[in-house]
């Protein structure tokens, strides 16, 4: 093995589909999967209150807050996963592991960033509007943060393999340090991806880029760990809360 | 004065060479209307005729050239006249089982066709690309963005609300949760219960009442969704307008001066509009079609045009000939396509007729076809008097079927009809269709025969030459050309005339032409003409051989030499195939004491005809009238046609009937060498009849095989002398003094022939000489009359 991808999952925001990916990708990579379940220690407090209740998105729905309910959804998560791992083992040399990690959902991934060569994000889902009727053909981007680092290196060749096997538009952003000013600067394999976009941006604006990421069809953003600052908080950090984009942070 | 025989020149009437005009390369033209003035000035006028009902019914026999010549004279008028407009059938969109109709001008139609297919591939192209632009894309975003912001913000000011009671919002995995904070941390269950109740029942107040303000929050949720999705719709219509409505603008606009084209293309916009959906259909196939076959696809059938007339770019009004004038080809017809045992159609597959092709032209029918066709007549009729085409199914027409079909809207129709078919048919529709002669004003009887004189020959021998030319045949000698006209007077059984017959020309100079060049010659000459005429004439006359075979052999009994009393050698003619045949017939009579009946045993045996009773009940008239005026017609007498099996009609026999009783009453016999033909009047005149060649010919046949004892002969009336045209050997053997043709005026004229005696005249006393053989009839007649007298009298004494 050659490295190790984590992959947060919470019941929150669970899709099989990114589990799915990010277990090829360590199969692609050579790398251990790792699936990290956190269990968000704060509501589970919230929960244990007498009076705690909860309005269901959905249905607009109020009932009990039940830290059993939360714990039975999370126990459930754990089986799924370990059930989907285990039938992809069947099929793929892939090795993983499974852990429960009670804590704020952020705060452990920050903590999990310097055991990882690649972490995985689960984010939460987006509330669905204006699904456009017509020009739905193209499937889901990805985009790529470059600032000319081993870490970015590594993350254009990865973004590269994704878009090779799923199709779609890569997305890069050349950021301050990055050398790719010019198509011609990429990597051949890069260069002969059917839809490829590069963009430098000469200042590193992190709120405005976070915008511009949420702004385009990309699901999945790739980010060199430099751009992650362990030092700040988890609430400070804008690109590891993007609703409905799944982050890879690269080491 | 004794009848003399025909000279010879009387026999056959040769062409001189010298009235056959100038030499090939001076000739007339090849199609003139020879000898047709009557008929092509009934074409002309009803072509030239703009008023309704003025359709046209040409008639005339088989090769005479009459679809030729109306052919001609319609494309040459179709070419003063304009092409006429197109006529396309559009898609209703608000009824499509109605289709409508667009005119438009020539060729106009064709480039709309494909003006709206090019339509339809260009939005194919634009439309998805609208919608893939990153114009529509970042709108889209923006929208999104905006009413994520606005739930976001929502959610962000209720917790900032939450916050100011020291109350938190928090995400759980299905939705929201509020719980109370105290420096800036969650409370935990044990903290909760250390605080004093009044505190923990007003958090709990507090999240109560925030938990109404997050259901609410919660429930504006779908509403912002049903909010987005309207402004997504109003975008997509935005787009869709903005790149729709330029290239329906630009198709307006080229069809400006089209106002139905117009309403069509606006009609189209909608549609489209409506249903921008159906231009993401490459996107959506698997097979990813070329975009040309996508815009011809099922799917996009609704914005064609289907042009019925006009599909090519034609520079004169249409003729259009319809050899199968079924209903549905002279009507149009809805086809259907059949989809998993469904049947489907619509206005793409309606197929035009013979009606719409012909339409601001001419349609050129054949009548008998036409009429055996179910409804085509009705058909054609109702199009005529209502002067549209109108589509309805055979189906419907019979009443059968009830599913419901397209009902196209009804095409105004400017046709000429031209109808070909015989006399007979053109009396009957007469006679019998009450429309007819309202829709078929104009008649061209199409003439069988040219008179044959010194200006028809010149012309005629150019016609000869020129079909020759035309069917790629040796050139003719002059000897040739004459031979053909001899024989085409022949074929209309007058040498005065000529037979206007052009398949009969044509079918003898090819088969001439055959024969030359088996001779090896460069030129067709009058013996490649005989023979072809002798070849066609043999190859048909083997059942006509087996007939005089039948009379040599004694099968059938007829004598050619000796006289026997009340027996006669008649003629009659028939006919197999083209040619006709003359044979003759014996005919016997007797007589006895009667009471004035002439019996006709073939109408005693419903053998005979009305006609050949007629011509009997003739004779009983002549008799009374010429030997009996004073005093009754004691007879009885019977005639018959002896070995005769099969039907008779006609009166050609007639003198020859009357001859054969007055030698059966008067004794005298008839000369078996003689054959005679003529019909015979009241007065005795003799009267013309038909197929005098052939009959002549027939018995000369069978004289000849016989061996021609130099006396025999036939005896014809002298009103058909100009007719004759006999073959080549009977005039040799007339020529040589071998055989003789009689032409007779009256009756005593032919019974002097046929008895070889002096028939006598009638005295002041209305007697005749006693040995003449009107005297020895009479003086039977006188006898009959007194034994007849006698015995009524005994009769009357011994009541």
């Amino acid at each position: 093995m050659s490295g190790r991808l984590i992959i947060t999952l919470d019941p929150q925001s669970y899709d099989p589909q990114r589990l799915d990916r990010c277990a090829r990708l360590a199969v692609a990579l050579n790398m251990e999967l790792c699936a990290l379940l956190i269990e968000d220690q704060e509501l589970l407090s919230l929960a244990a209150l007498p009076f705690s209740r909860e309005i269901v998105y959905h249905s607009a729905r109020e009932r009990d807050l039940s830290p059993l309910r939360l714990q039975k959804l999370l126990a459930l998560l754990g089986e799924q996963v370990r059930q989907t791992l285990h039938q992809f083992e069947q099929q793929h040399p892939l090795q993983w592991t499974l852990q429960v990690d009670r804590g704020h959902r952020l705060e452990s991934l920050l903590h999990h960033q310097s055991e990882a060569d690649l972490l995985v994000t689960a984010n939460q889902k987006r509330t669905e509007y204006t699904r456009p009727t017509y020009g739905n053909g193209h499937p889901p981007g990805v985009m790529l943060l470059h600032c000319g680092d081993s870490a970015s290196e590594t993350a254009l060749g990865i973004a590269t393999g994704i878009v090779i096997e799923q199709g779609g538009m890569l997305d890069i952003i050349a950021l301050p340090g990055s050398s790719l000013h010019h198509l011609r600067n990429l990597p051949k394999d890069t260069q002969a991806l059917p839809h490829l976009h590069l963009m430098t941006v000469p200042v590193l604006d992190i709120a405005l880029l976070r915008r511009r990421i949420i702004r385009t069809h990309a699901d999945l953003l790739l980010i060199p760990s430099t751009l992650i600052d362990p030092a700040l908080p988890a609430s400070q950090q804008p690109l590891l809360q993007m609703p409905g984009v799944q982050v890879f942070i690269v080491r | 004065m004794p009848v003399q025989p025909l000279p010879t020149e009387k026999l056959y009437h040769r062409c001189d060479i010298t009235h056959l005009g100038p030499k090939p390369d001076t000739q007339v033209a090849p199609l003139r209307a020879l000898g047709q003035a009557r008929a092509l000035e009934a074409i002309q006028f009803a072509i030239g005729m703009p008023h309704n009902g003025y359709n046209l019914f040409v008639s005339g026999s088989t090769g005479i050239g009459k679809r030729e010549l109306v052919s001609r004279i319609a494309a040459e008028e179709a070419t003063h006249r304009p092409a006429p407009n197109d006529w396309c059938y559009v898609n209703n969109f608000d009824q499509p089982h109605t289709p409508g109709i667009l005119e438009l001008p020539v060729g106009a139609g064709t480039t709309l066709s494909r003006d709206m297919l090019q339509l339809v591939e260009t939005l194919l192209i634009r439309i998805p690309a609208a919608f893939h632009s990153d114009e529509y894309r970042n709108r889209v975003q923006e929208i999104r963005d905006e009413f994520q912001q606005r739930e976001e913000d929502n959610f962000q000011h209720l917790g900032e609300k939450a916050h100011a009671f020291n109350i938190t919002l928090m995400r759980t995995p299905s939705g929201y949760t509020l719980g109370p904070m105290r420096k800036g941390k969650l409370i935990s269950p044990e903290e909760f219960n250390a605080l004093p109740e009044d505190e923990q029942h007003q958090i709990k107040q507090f999240i109560e009442q925030l938990n109404a303000e997050l259901s609410a929050l919660v429930r504006e949720v779908p509403k912002l969704q049903q909010e987005s999705l309207e402004r997504l719709k109003a975008l997509e219509q935005e787009v869709t307008h903005e790149v729709i409505d330029p290239e329906i603008r630009q198709l307006k606009a080229h069809y400006a001066a089209y106002p139905a084209v117009e309403a069509f293309l606006e009609t189209v916009h909608q549609d489209m509009i409506e249903n921008v959906d159906d231009f993401f259909a490459q996107e959506k196939s698997e097979a990813k079609p070329p975009l040309h076959k996508l815009a011809r696809s099922g799917t996009f059938h609704r914005y064609q045009v289907n042009v019925l007339a006009g599909t090519k770019r034609e520079q004169a009004a249409p003729v259009v000939h319809e050899d199968i004038p079924s209903y549905q080809n002279l009507i149009g017809r809805v086809e259907y396509t059949a989809h998993f045992g469904t049947l489907n159609t619509d206005f793409t597959l309606i197929q035009p007729g013979a009606l719409h092709r012909a339409n601001g032209g001419f349609l050129i029918l054949d009548a008998r076809k036409l009429l055996s066709f179910p409804f085509a007549w009705e058909g054609l009729k109702r199009a005529l008097r209502n002067r549209e085409i109108k589509i309805d199914s055979l189906e419907k027409m019979y009443g059968v079927v009830s599913t419901r079909s397209l009902e196209p809207e009804p095409i105004p129709l400017d046709v000429k009809v031209i109808l070909i078919g015989d006399r007979h048919l053109y009396y009957l529709l007469k006679a019998y269709d009450p429309e007819f002669p309202t829709l078929f004003k104009v008649y061209a009887d199409f003439s069988e025969q040219l008179d044959r004189d010194t200006d028809t020959l010149h012309e005629y021998a150019g016609l000869i030459r020129c079909l020759a030319q035309e069917e790629a045949l040796l050139p003719l000698q002059p000897e040739g050309v004459a031979r053909i006209i001899e024989q085409s007077s022949r074929q209309v059984d007058d040498s005065l005339k000529l037979s206007l017959n052009r398949g009969h020309i044509i079918d003898l100079l090819r088969e001439a032409d055959y024969w030359a060049r088996q001779a090896g010659r460069q030129e067709i000459n009058s013996n490649d003409v005989e023979q072809a005429v002798q070849a066609q004439r043999f190859r048909n006359s083997q059942y006509a051989e087996l007939m005089q075979q039948q009379i040599e052999r004694g099968t059938v009994m007829i004598d050619t030499q000796g006289a026997v009393v009340g027996q006669a050698n008649a003629l009659s003619v028939f006919q197999l195939g083209d040619q006709r045949y003359g044979h003759p017939s014996r005919i016997t009579a007797t007589a006895r004491l009667g009471n004035g009946r002439v019996v006709d045993i073939e109408r005693e045996i419903e053998l005979g005809g009305a006609i050949h009773s007629k011509g009997v009940m003739i004779l009983g008239a002549y008799l009374a009238n010429h030997y009996a005026r004073n005093r009754p017609l004691s007879l009885n007498a019977s005639l018959v046609f002896e070995q005769s099996y099969g039907p008779i009609d006609g009166d050609s026999a007639s003198a020859l009937e009357l001859c054969t009783l007055i030698s059966a009453i008067s004794g005298v016999p008839i000369q078996q060498r003689f054959a005679a033909t003529g019909s015979v009047n009241q007065h005795g005149q003799i009267q013309a009849i038909g197929g005098v060649n052939e009959k002549i010919e027939g018995f000369y046949d069978l004289c000849r095989r016989r061996g021609l004892s130099g006396d025999q002969g036939v005896i014809i009336p002298a009103a058909n002398v100009p007719h004759l045209m006999l073959n080549r050997d009977v005039v040799e053997a007339c020529d040589a003094g071998r055989f003789h043709i009689y032409a007779v005026e009256s009756v005593d004229e032919m019974l002097s022939l046929l008895c070889g005696k002096n028939v006598g005249s009638r005295d002041g006393d209305d007697l005749y000489p006693p040995n003449s053989v009107n005297g020895k009839v009479q003086q039977q007649l006188i006898e009959w009359c007194e034994t007849a007298r006698k015995l009524s009298a005994g009769d009357g004494d011994k009541r």
